[in-house]
C-alpha cells in the first residue's frame, strides 16, 4: 500500500469530490430525465471511479460501479427510462461507494464492507426496471424535494458510515437511521491512554486526577511528569494521538485557478510597481530607501516566480502513475509491455495538466487493451513478443505535443467504417468521400467502439469522446495516425498559453525578442577581423568550423532598419532539421518566460509563436525558429536536399544521424549531436583536481571532466591553453567530453559502418573519406562520473514513489 | 423613450463613440511592443497586468496617418470575443447618456474609411457624435498589412 499512498489519496480527494457532484446530479436527472447531458455526466464519473478502483486493485468498488455503470449504460442508451426507483437504486450505490472509500481512506483497504445488497438492488433495476426497492418507494414517490434534501444529510454522516449501507439507505426514510457511531477512541481521556500504553500505572493517574478535581489546575500529563509518574515522550505521543487526524480532503487544498489568475496579475502590477519605485529610488539616492528598494526587489521576483510556480507542473506528475496502469493492465491482459517515456520534464500549467490527465489514461489504456497485441499474435506476426509503448512530451510550434504510440496491430479502417454506418455516425456514402485520416478519426465521436464485448478494461464508448471534449475544451487538439500492422499514434496537441520555456533574450533594430533555448545550438560574435560575414552572390553565409552557414538578418526578415555586419551576434539555430545562422545586434541572456498565446489577428504573420512579459515589462515577441527558416527558403532548400538524398536511394534524410566530429590525437571520433548539450572551451587554468578526477566549474556546478584521450589510449596533441570540451547533460547532471579539437559537424547516412569490440566505441565509419570512430557515448559518460545514471534513475524512483 | 450610454473619445478632432457595456476600462499607457510584418493597424502590444494585449490603431483604421507611440497614448479596452483589445485614440471624453431620437444612420455624404467603421450618428449638444461599430474597429484586417 505504501508506494500507491499518493495515488490512493488523490483517488479519495478526486471522488469526494466527484460524489458530491454525483448526488447533485443523480437529483436533478430524476427532476430531468430526458436530460442526455447529465446522463452522459454521471456515467463518465462512475466510469472514471470505476477505471481507478480497477487499477488500484479496489475489486468492490469496481464491481459496485461496474454495475452502476451497466444501468447507467441502459439509461443512455434509452433501453429503459429513468425512473425514480432507477435514482434510488443509482443513489444506494453512491452510498455504497461512499462507504467503500471512507473505508479505504482509514484502513487502505476496503475492509468488510458490504456491497452485494446493494449491487442486488442495481441489478434488479435491469432486469426488472419496475420492482420497487423495499422501503425506498415511499422516498421515491415523495417528491424530489425530498431526495434533494436527502443528498447532502448523507453527507452529514460521519466518515465512518456504519457497514451494512443497504440497511442503512432503506431506513433513512424511516428514521431509523442507526446512531452516530460513538467518538472513537482517537478522543480517549489521556490518563486511559497513558495507563493503556503502560506508561503510567493506574493509580498514579488516579490520584493525578483526584488532584485536579481538589483544584491543581496543571494539565494531567503535566502532573505526572511534575512526579516523575511517567516519561515526557508517552505523554507527548499520547497527545498526538489525542488530537483529531487529518482526513485526506484536510492535508491539502484545492485552490481555484481563478483565484491563481487573479494572484498573477496582481504580481504582474506588484513588478511593474516595483520597477517604478527602484528607478525613481535610485534617483533620490537616499542609501537606506535603495536597501529597502533591492529587497522589496528580490521578495517581488520571488514572488512571482511562487505564483508561476504553482501552476507549473512537469508532464511527469501525471506520467508517473502510468507504469503501473501499464503494468497492471498487461498483466491482467497476460501482455508484455515495455512503456518508455520521452520529455518527462516538459512543464504544463497546472489547469491544463488537468485535463490532459484523464484522456491520457484513457489513451495508455486503451492501447494496452485494443493496441498492443497479445504475445502470440505479436509472434504469428514476426514482431518481438514484447511491445513498446511510447509516451512522448514535448514543445513544438507554440503548443505543448503529447503522443502515444504504440507498436501494435494499428486502427482497422474498415472496421471503423463500417461500425461508424452501424451506429449512425455517418452514411455509406460519406464514407465513400472520406479519406483514411477522417475515417480514423471518427473514433473521437460519442458511442464509438470497434471492442466486440464489453470488458472492464475499455469498449464501452466512453473514453475517446472523453479525451476529445476535455482536451478541447482547453483550446487543444486531438489526432491519430495509424499505420496497418505497425501501430498507432495518438497525438495531443496542448495550447502553451501559459508554458514557460528557457529563453534566449535578444536585441534587434532597439527591439527585444526571445529565441527559444531548445533550437539554439550556439552563439558566434563577429568582430569583423577573426570572424566576419561573407557574401555567396550576396547570400550571407559564416564559416562556421569549416562548412558554410547560411544566415538570416532579423533586422531585414521583420522589415527593420537594417544594420552593418560587424560587432553582430550569429544565434546559431536548428529547425526542420537544418541549422542556419541568425544574425542580431545583441544577446543579453537567458531566461525562463511564460509564453503567451498570441492573439489570432497575428497568426497570418507566423514569425512569432507567442509573446511574453519581459523583466521590466514590457512584452516581448517570442521567434518562431521554424517560419523564421522557412520565410528564409531554407526549408525549401533543405527538402531539395532530402529529395537528391532520396534518389541517392539512401533514403529519407531523416534516418541520417548528424554526428560531432571531433580529434583526439591522430584520431578522429565522431559523436552522435543529439547526445550533445553544449560545446565549450575551458582554459587550463580553470580546470581543478577532485580526488583523481579532473572537474571545472561552470554555471555554479562542478563539471566532471574526461579526456577522450585517455579513455580510448590516444596520444594527445600538445595541449595549448584552452581545451575544448562537448557538454552532455541529463536533467540536473552534466559532464564534460574533453577532445582535441571539434572538426566538423556532419550527416552520417549510417553508411560504411563497422562494428567494433574496443573499449569505449561503438563502432567506425567513413566520413569525409576518413575513418573515423564513433564514441559510446553512455560509457564515455560513466567514465567521468560513475554515478550519471544511477543517480538518475535514484531521482526517477523518488519522483514515482 | 430608450436611452443608450455610450463612452466617448476624440480621434483627429472628431467624437466617436462605443456602447459603455464594451468597455472593460480606458488607460493612457506609454510602453508598445511593435509587432514587424503585422497589420498597419496593429498600433503594438502592451502588458496589461500580466496579459498580452493587441492595440489598434484607430487612426490607420480611419485611413489616417499612424499615431505616434513615443509617449503615452490613451487606450480604450473593450471586451473582445476572446479577449480584450484596445483601441488607440487621442483623447477620452465623457460617458454620455444618448435617447436612441438622436440617432440618425450616417450621411450620405461620409465615405471612405470612416464610413465602414460607423452605424451612425447622433445628434449631440453642439457637436456631432459617431457610433462606431466595435467588430469593424478592431478588425485589423480589414487594412492591407505593411509591407
Amino acid at each position: 500500500m505504501e508506494e500507491l499512498g499518493e495515488i490512493v489519496g488523490e483517488f479519495l480527494m478526486e471522488s469526494h469530490e466527484n460524489l458530491d457532484q454525483l448526488d447533485r446530479d443523480l437529483v436533478s436527472l430524476e427532476q430531468d430525465p430526458g436530460s442526455r447531458d447529465l446522463i452522459s455526466r454521471i456515467f463518465r464519473t462512475i466510469h472514471t471511479i470505476k477505471g481507478t478502483s480497477g487499477f488500484l486493485a479496489f475489486s468492490r468498488l469496481e464491481t459496485l460501479t461496474h454495475a452502476g455503470e451497466s444501468l447507467l449504460s441502459r439509461l443512455r442508451d434509452g433501453v429503459q427510462p429513468v425512473t425514480a426507483e432507477t435514482i434510488t437504486a443509482l443513489l444506494a450505490m453512491l452510498d455504497g461507494v461512499r462507504a467503500l472509500l471512507a473505508t479505504i481512506e482509514e484502513s487502505g483497504a476496503e475492509g468488510d464492507v458490504d456491497v452485494d445488497g446493494i449491487i442486488a438492488t442495481v441489478n434488479r433495476q435491469m432486469t426488472d426496471p419496475g420492482s420497487t426497492p423495499p422501503a425506498a418507494a415511499p422516498a421515491a414517490e415523495a417528491a424530489p424535494a425530498a431526495e434533494a434534501a436527502e443528498a447532502p444529510a448523507t453527507e452529514d454522516k460521519p466518515a465512518k458510515t456504519p457497514v451494512g449501507v443497504p440497511t442503512a439507505f432503506e431506513d433513512d426514510d424511516n428514521g431509523e437511521r442507526p446512531p452516530p457511531e460513538p467518538i472513537d477512541e482517537q478522543r480517549k481521556p489521556i490518563g486511559e491512554q497513558l495507563v493503556e500504553s503502560g506508561a503510567a500505572s493506574k493509580s498514579d493517574v488516579a490520584s493525578a486526577l483526584q488532584q485536579q478535581i481538589e483544584g491543581d489546575e496543571r494539565k494531567l500529563g503535566t502532573i505526572l511528569l511534575d512526579e516523575g509518574k511517567t516519561a515526557p515522550a508517552a505523554v507527548s505521543d499520547a497527545v498526538q494521538s489525542q488530537a483529531p487526524k487529518r482526513s485526506v480532503a484536510d492535508s491539502a487544498i484545492r485552490v481555484d485557478v481563478d483565484l491563481l489568475d487573479g494572484l498573477m496579475n496582481l504580481v504582474g502590477e506588484l513588478v511593474l510597481a516595483r520597477n517604478q519605485l527602484v528607478r525613481g529610488v535610485a534617483e533620490m539616492g537616499d542609501q537606506a530607501m535603495v536597501r529597502s528598494a533591492q529587497r522589496l526587489n528580490l521578495i517581488t521576483s520571488e514572488l512571482q516566480e511562487g505564483i508561476m510556480k504553482t501552476r507549473m507542473q512537469p508532464i511527469d506528475h501525471i506520467w508517473s502513475k502510468l507504469p503501473r496502469v501499464v503494468r497492471d493492465l498487461s498483466k491482467a491482459l497476460d501482455k508484455q509491455i515495455n512503456l518508455v517515456m520521452e520529455g518527462k520534464e516538459t512543464e504544463l500549467d497546472r489547469t491544463l495538466l488537468e485535463a490532459v490527465k484523464d484522456p491520457l489514461t484513457h489513451l495508455v489504456r486503451n492501447a494496452v487493451d485494443h493496441g498492443i497485441e497479445d504475445v502470440s499474435t505479436r509472434i504469428a506476426s514476426g514482431k518481438g513478443p514484447e511491445g513498446t509503448l511510447t509516451l512522448r512530451a514535448f514543445h513544438e510550434g507554440g503548443h505543448v505535443t503529447v503522443e502515444v504510440a504504440d507498436d501494435g496491430a494499428g486502427l482497422n479502417v474498415e472496421r471503423i467504417a463500417k461500425k461508424a454506418v452501424e451506429n449512425g455516425l455517418a452514411k455509406p456514402e460519406q464514407i465513400a468521400t472520406m479519406d483514411r485520416r477522417e475515417i480514423m478519426s471518427m473514433v473521437f465521436q460519442p458511442g464509438f467502439s470497434t471492442a466486440a464485448k464489453v470488458t472492464n478494461v475499455s469498449g464501452r464508448g466512453v473514453g475517446m469522446d472523453v479525451v476529445k471534449t476535455n482536451i478541447e475544451r482547453v483550446g487543444g487538439a486531438v489526432g491519430v495516425d495509424s499505420v496497418p500492422g505497425k501501430g498507432t499514434t495518438w497525438r495531443l496537441t496542448i495550447p502553451l498559453t501559459l508554458a514557460i520555456i528557457q529563453a534566449l533574450t535578444i536585441d534587434c533594430a532597439d527591439q527585444r525578442y526571445v529565441v527559444p533555448q531548445a533550437s539554439v545550438l550556439e552563439l558566434v560574435f563577429i568582430d569583423g577581423n577573426s570572424t566576419k560575414i561573407e557574401y555567396a552572390s550576396g547570400a550571407p553565409v559564416y564559416r562556421l568550423r569549416g562548412r558554410l552557414l547560411p544566415l538570416v538578418r532579423l533586422d531585414r526578415t521583420l522589415g527593420l532598419p537594417v544594420g552593418g555586419d560587424q560587432g553582430v551576434y550569429i544565434v546559431v539555430l536548428q529547425a526542420d532539421g537544418r541549422s542556419f545562422g541568425l544574425v542580431v545586434d545583441r544577446v543579453l541572456n537567458t531566461e525562463e518566460v511564460v509564453v503567451k498565446a498570441l492573439n489570432s489577428r497575428f497568426k497570418d504573420v507566423g514569425l512569432y509563436a507567442g509573446a511574453t512579459i519581459l523583466g521590466h515589462g514590457k512584452v516581448g515577441l517570442i521567434l518562431d525558429v521554424a517560419s523564421l527558416a522557412r520565410r528564409s527558403n531554407l526549408a525549401t532548400s533543405s527538402e531539395r536536399d532530402s529529395s537528391i538524398s532520396a534518389r541517392d536511394s539512401r533514403g529519407p534524410s531523416d534516418n541520417a544521424e548528424r554526428l560531432l566530429v571531433t580529434a583526439v590525437g591522430e584520431r578522429r571520433v565522431a559523436i552522435p549531436l543529439d547526445t550533445v548539450t553544449r560545446l565549450e572551451e575551458f582554459p587550463i587554468a580553470k580546470i581543478e583536481h577532485a580526488g583523481s578526477r579532473e572537474v571545472v566549474q561552470y554555471r555554479g556546478q562542478i563539471l566532471p571532466l574526461v579526456r577522450l584521450s585517455y579513455l580510448l589510449g590516444a596520444m594527445p596533441e600538445e595541449t595549448g591553453e584552452t581545451v575544448s570540451v562537448v557538454v552532455y547533460s541529463e536533467g540536473e547532471r552534466s559532464v564534460a567530453l574533453v577532445v582535441d579539437k571539434i572538426v566538423d559537424i556532419v550527416e552520417d547516412a549510417m553508411t560504411a559502418r563497422r562494428n567494433v569490440d574496443d573499449d569505449g566505441l561503438v563502432g567506425t565509419a567513413v566520413i569525409q573519406q576518413r575513418v573515423t570512430e564513433l564514441l559510446d557515448v553512455r560509457r564515455a559518460i560513466v567514465a567521468a562520473d560513475p554515478n550519471f545514471y544511477t543517480d538518475l534513475q535514484e531521482d526517477e524512483m523518488l519522483v514515482e514513489a | 423613450m430608450a436611452t443608450r450610454q455610450f463612452a466617448t473619445f476624440e480621434v483627429a478632432g472628431q467624437l466617436f463613440g462605443v456602447e459603455v457595456h464594451t468597455v472593460q476600462e480606458v488607460l493612457s499607457y506609454n510602453e508598445y511592443t511593435m509587432v514587424p510584418l503585422a497589420p498597419s493597424a496593429v498600433g503594438g502590444l502592451f502588458n496589461l497586468r500580466g496579459q498580452v494585449i493587441a492595440a489598434v490603431d484607430l487612426r490607420v483604421q480611419l485611413g489616417l496617418p499612424r499615431q505616434s507611440l513615443d509617449g503615452p497614448v490613451m487606450n480604450v479596452i473593450l471586451r473582445g470575443d476572446e479577449e480584450p483589445v484596445s483601441l488607440l485614440v487621442d483623447k477620452i471624453g465623457e460617458v454620455v447618456d444618448l435617447d436612441e431620437a438622436t440617432f440618425e444612420p450616417p450621411p450620405d455624404t461620409l465615405n471612405g474609411p470612416t464610413r465602414e467603421l460607423v452605424v451612425g450618428t447622433f445628434k449631440l449638444e453642439g457637436r456631432l457624435m459617431l457610433a462606431l461599430n466595435v467588430a469593424q474597429a478592431v478588425d485589423t484586417y480589414r487594412t492591407p498589412a505593411v509591407s
